[in-house]
């Protein structure tokens, strides 16, 4: 990187080839924030939010023993995008976030929160399985997740985003999940249509 | 302050007892008052603090998570709060995310934009909008461990609070006024223990004052400092009446003494003085009998209240009396000095005047002196002198008499023979001088006592007529001098008309009058007794004063007026004869009566008459008195007392 600057800012350069450069690098990056910007809806903001918020009403065991707290994101989705604006800002208790995008579900889990896309409904019982038992809070983000498995989903009502919450799945993950959060979940049994 | 210091000390005593009392009891008060609002305040305070915790706990996943419908639920507890009237929560944004509304409160908006709310992490707004409705609000940060997710208000109304402390004031307030009745009882009670004792030595002292009996004692009551008090005024009394025992044996022995000196000075046959050494002798003290001296009474004097000592002196005699009196003083020696007083009633008094001066270191401070009345010494003295005089006088007259009825006889003789023989002279010339003259005629003119005849021969009817008329004259002289000298000449006891003398005289002295005046008025007087004497000698008299009268005028329309009357008191018969002539001068008057005293020598006066006749008045018991003024006339006045 050292090099390369020194190359591209070389006095051998003439000034009009520097100013290009520049120009070109202000262009780019305009173009990567525009285009970013156009893809994130609030509602994809309001749902990192939200997931932001959740850390702070539940209890994480072994998160002193960790180096970061890690939000893993599957499927098709943009939340990385806001997630990792939030990471960038915010810690959940002392640790630093870390945002994760898995393509697959490897074996060794290494999240404590994961987001679980609407596109990823078929392999959703595989995720579930695979992940029952586990201290990681799955949030779902399409209608009928929590009924099938997930600890958590967002859904819409009234056109607000709202958060389901299948208490079973919930406390086979053992995390300590705060009364105030409760309260404002709707709980959904597992197996029912909704 | 000032009509505390007129106050008893038993008001006083009360006084600062309920002014202790109702300090303590409302300093009390205020501190109980100012503890209490704090405790309220603080107590309130500490209440919605931990209400706004507890909601601001509650509400915070609501807001975390938009749900302000869990919010607005959340508040919905308020409820149960009775005083939290109002609840407001806001998002970090600023807007409001959820409200509750106690019923009957809900137009209360609170505009959290407008304070400073915003920025500080907790705070209180007191609003106050009248009395009824004095609330506090309180701000509090809704957060989630250290992020602030928004702001929750809540507010409380005071009402309730104002009622329990109106009712608190009230309370405080009663116990306050009892505690200051129960003060004012106590110190009414209390009081008595110091006033008491007070009011009783007080009471001792205006019944000493009262009655002056000194002789007072008071019961002390306690050996505190009042009962030392009391010891003192005992003694002090005691010391008095001691004093005042003292004092009152030396006022009677003073006043006996002052008795003694008063009897003493009322008893001095003078008033007694003492006087400043001043020009108008001012008066510190002067005795009573001044008032029988002078007709004033010492207080008139003293201090020249009415009149000074100097007004009541004669003039003419102030500046004598001054003179010797500082003479006196001078050569440090008493003064003894007569002078005169006008006494109250007009009348002049003589008084002798004996007193010295008072010195202090060679200062005359006063004088001390005896004034008596010798007023009637003066009199004595001036009748002796008088009555020495005519002795005198009488003797005088005597001897004279003895002398001229000597001289009389020794002149009458060898008077008589030249005026026998001047008339025998004078014949003899009448009958040489023809037989001279022939001879003349013939023989020539001869020398006489080496005179020419011719010469003599006019002369010597002169020179004879001068003998003649001299011896005349020796002779009148010799016979108003036997006259004078008569003794026992004719009988006093021949009753006299003096009516009928004056007709007789006035018929004997017509020729005279006639010369002399036109104006002659006699008034007879009616019913005049007659009197004892010698109607001759009389007679003389009363030719020799219409003679004086008529001599006197030198016009004859000045006249001469005779009247006779009767002083029914003195028992007198009153002669009078005025005259408008030329009168007497005052050196003359004083001789009228001495013999041989004329002043009409040259016409022929002998100078006996008035003496004549005042010899006669005084021999039938009578007074012969001449009032005279030069150019004035003069008024004789024979007083014959009607026996002698």
């Amino acid at each position: 990187m050292h090099s390369r600057c020194r190359y591209l800012f070389s006095p051998e350069r003439g000034l009009c080839h520097k100013l290009s450069v520049i120009a070109i690098s202000f262009l780019l990056v305009f173009i990567t924030f525009s285009f970013a910007d156009k893809h994130i809806s609030l509602e994809d903001k309001t749902k990192a939010v939200f997931m932001y918020h959740f850390t702070k009403f539940i209890e994480w065991p072994g998160l002193d023993s960790l180096d970061t707290f890690t939000i893993g994101v599957i499927g098709k989705t943009e939340m990385v995008i806001p997630l990792k604006e939030i990471a960038g800002k915010k810690k959940v208790g002392n640790k630093p976030i870390r945002i994760r995008k898995f393509s697959a579900l490897s074996d060794s889990l290494c999240c404590q929160m994961l987001f679980i896309a609407g596109s990823e409904k078929h392999k959703l019982q595989k995720y579930i399985k695979k992940l029952s038992g586990k201290p990681v809070l799955t949030i779902g983000d399409s209608p009928g997740f929590a009924s099938t498995g997930t600890d958590m989903n967002f859904t819409l009502v009234n056109g607000k985003i709202k958060f389901e919450i299948n208490s079973t799945q919930l406390d086979k993950t053992g995390l300590k999940v705060s009364s105030q959060l409760l309260k404002l979940g709707i709980f959904i049994k597992e197996g029912s249509n909704d | 302050m000032i009509s505390l210091k007129k106050c008893s000390v038993k008001r006083k005593l009360i006084f600062i007892q309920l002014i202790t009392a109702g300090i303590v009891v409302l300093f009390t008060f205020i501190s109980f008052g100012i503890y209490d609002f704090r405790f309220f305040s603080s107590y309130v305070m500490d209440e919605l603090t931990s209400t706004a915790k507890l909601i601001s706990t509650n509400t915070a996943s609501s807001l975390a998570f938009k749900d302000n419908g869990a919010a607005v639920e959340a508040l919905a507890t308020l409820d149960l709060e009775e005083d939290i009237v109002n609840a407001w929560i806001y998002d970090n944004e600023g807007n409001l995310f959820a409200t509750y509304n106690k019923k009957g409160y809900a137009d209360y908006s609170y505009p959290l934009a407008d304070t400073n709310c915003k920025r500080v992490k907790e705070c209180f707004v007191k609003h106050t909008r009248g009395m009824k409705d004095a609330c506090v609000t309180i701000s509090k940060e809704i957060k989630i461990e250290d992020e602030v997710l928004g702001m929750l208000s809540l507010r409380l109304s005071l009402t309730q609070y104002k009622h329990m402390a109106i009712q608190s004031i009230i309370v405080t307030i009663s116990i306050l006024f009892v505690g200051f009745a129960m003060a004012f009882i106590l110190s009414l009670y209390l009081q008595g223990t110091i006033s008491r004792p007070i009011l009783k030595l007080a009471a001792a002292g205006k019944q000493v004052i009262a009655t002056g009996d000194y002789s007072v004692q008071v019961a002390k009551e306690g050996n505190d400092e009042i009962g030392e008090l009391y010891d003192d005024f005992n003694k002090v009394m005691q010391q008095v009446h001691l004093r005042e025992q003292e004092r009152d044996n030396a006022e009677k022995s003073l006043r006996e003494s002052e008795e003694r000196f008063k009897t003493l000075v009322a008893n001095i046959p003078g008033a007694t003085y003492r006087c400043a050494n001043d020009k108008s002798w001012t008066m510190e003290f002067i005795s009573d009998e001044i008032k029988h001296i002078s007709g004033y009474v010492p207080d008139d004097l003293i201090n020249n209240k009415q009149k000074s000592f100097a007004d009541i002196i004669v003039e003419e005699d102030l500046a004598q009396v001054n003179a010797l009196v500082q003479n006196s003083i001078q050569n440090h020696e008493p003064y003894s000095v007569e002078y005169r007083l006008k006494h109250a009633n007009g009348s002049i008094i003589w008084v002798h005047d004996r007193g010295q001066a008072v010195f202090k270191d060679n200062n005359v401070i006063c004088l001390d002196g005896a004034i008596f009345d010798v007023t009637s010494n003066k009199q004595a003295e001036t009748l002796a002198k008088q009555q020495r005089e005519k002795l005198i006088q009488t003797d005088k007259m005597s001897t004279l008499g003895i002398l001229v009825s000597g001289v009389a006889h020794e002149i009458n003789n060898p008077n008589n023979f030249m005026l026998l023989n001047s008339n025998n002279l004078s014949d003899i010339w009448k009958d040489l001088k023809p037989m001279l003259d022939t001879y003349s005629e013939e023989k020539g003119d001869f020398i006489v006592a080496g005179l020419p005849y011719s010469e003599i021969r006019d002369d010597m009817e002169m020179l004879i007529g001068g003998i003649v008329e001299g011896t005349g004259r020796i002779k009148k002289i010799v016979e108003s001098l036997k006259d004078f000298a008569r003794k026992d000449q004719g009988s006093m006891n021949q009753q006299v008309n003096v009516n009928t003398i004056i007709e007789a005289s006035l018929i004997i002295m017509s020729n005279l009058i006639k010369k002399s005046t036109d104006h002659l008025k006699v008034i007879y007087g009616h019913e005049i007794p007659l009197i004892i004497g010698n109607s001759q000698q009389i007679e003389q008299v009363i030719i020799n004063l219409i003679s004086n009268a008529c001599q006197s005028l030198e016009q004859k329309n000045q006249s001469v007026k005779i009247s006779t009357s009767y002083d029914k008191i003195e028992k007198k018969v009153i002669i009078s004869v005025e005259d408008e002539g030329n009168g007497i001068s005052q050196d003359n008057i004083k001789h009228i009566m001495d013999p041989f005293f004329t002043t009409k020598r040259d016409s022929g006066g002998t100078g006996l008459g008035l003496s004549i006749s005042y010899t006669i008045i005084k021999e039938h018991g009578g007074e012969l008195i001449i009032n005279s003024e030069p150019g004035e006339g003069t008024v004789a006045r024979i007083e014959l007392p009607i026996q002698v």
